[in-house]
């Protein structure tokens, strides 16, 4: 299956607010794009516990859910607050005439 | 004895298991709630029955708290029951129905019953106020949980999983369930705060 290319923000509205959280209807998923040392990191942001809610944290380099308070290392994805073994699904991403767009071949 | 009661009903488009999902997740309580909540103690739980000791702020009064001893039965499919003894010593009954009707979505009936003896009759004409302050708080915390997590359930969402992986399978129109004991971690707060069993 061709990697499929779902539309997420505009460079300049990433760059204002370092974070961007939409939900993408075609992707069927919340996506949480970061710019973290210049680079763009865009993860799943639907919480793997009870699908919560994250709050980012850029100081910190983490994403903590607004429900249970578990956080999430953004660069690994990787659960830091308890036990949890998995991981945010990480999505790549691709720029083109200013648009952030996020590829996915799910 | 004088008894006071006061009755909230509410429309939510959300199906039964999240509302009752929402009802027995303990661990949120003290995250989304936590200008109210301030502790929670887990004693004992199994599939039908929860036993904690619970602190909160005293709606209206808020520089008071209240420690509180919560016994949650869950009486029924549609029913549970909170047995509550604290707020000034007061023994109250809350009486919780949650009924789906059409699919995904509930109408959600809470009644709040104080039961009033001696001087504590006194209160009776603060109670409906303190707890209609109370129920629309935490409604309005609760609310965005609520439908969130409905969405990302018909999205394929798995407890403790995420989302799925292929984008076909991110649909989800079968029944849901909310199966009790809500599932935490072993290492979760509230379960490192178990007093029995």
């Amino acid at each position: 299956m061709a990697l499929q290319r779902f539309p997420l923000c505009r460079r300049d509205e990433l760059e204002r607010s370092r974070v961007v959280t939409r939900w993408l209807d075609d992707l069927r998923d919340e996506v949480t794009a970061v710019l973290l040392d210049g680079r763009i990191i865009a993860r799943s942001s639907v919480c793997p516990h009870f699908a919560g809610e994250f709050a980012v944290d850029l100081a910190a380099r983490r994403f903590r859910c607004k429900w249970h308070a578990w956080e999430f290392d953004i660069e690994s994805g990787r659960c830091v607050s308890n036990g949890f073994k998995g991981c945010l699904r990480r999505y790549e991403t691709e720029e083109q005439d200013g648009v952030i767009a996020v590829l996915y071949e799910g | 004895m004088k008894i006071v009661e006061r009755r909230f009903v509410r429309q939510v488009p959300v199906s039964e298991a999240v509302g009752w999902w929402n009802q027995w997740d303990h661990e949120h309580t003290m995250v989304v709630h936590g200008e109210s909540w301030l502790e929670g103690r887990l004693l004992y739980e199994d599939e039908r029955t929860c036993i904690a000791f619970v602190t909160i702020r005293v709606p209206i009064f808020s520089f008071l708290t209240s420690t509180a001893m919560n016994v949650n039965l869950k009486y029924d499919a549609h029913t549970m029951y909170t047995i509550n003894l604290g707020l000034f010593g007061i023994p109250s009954i809350t009486k919780i129905t949650i009924e789906e009707d059409p699919p995904d979505h509930i109408t959600h009936r809470t009644t709040y019953t104080f039961f009033l003896r001696g001087w504590r009759r006194l209160l009776a004409p603060l109670l409906p106020s303190m707890m209609a302050r109370w129920n629309e708080r935490v409604w309005q915390e609760d609310l965005p949980l609520k439908l969130r997590r409905q969405k990302m359930l018909r999205h394929g969402f798995r407890d403790f999983v995420g989302m799925p992986e292929k984008i076909a399978d991110r649909r989800y129109d079968g029944p849901l369930e909310c199966r009790l004991p809500i599932k935490r971690l072993p290492d979760s707060p509230i379960e490192k705060d178990r007093l029995l069993g």
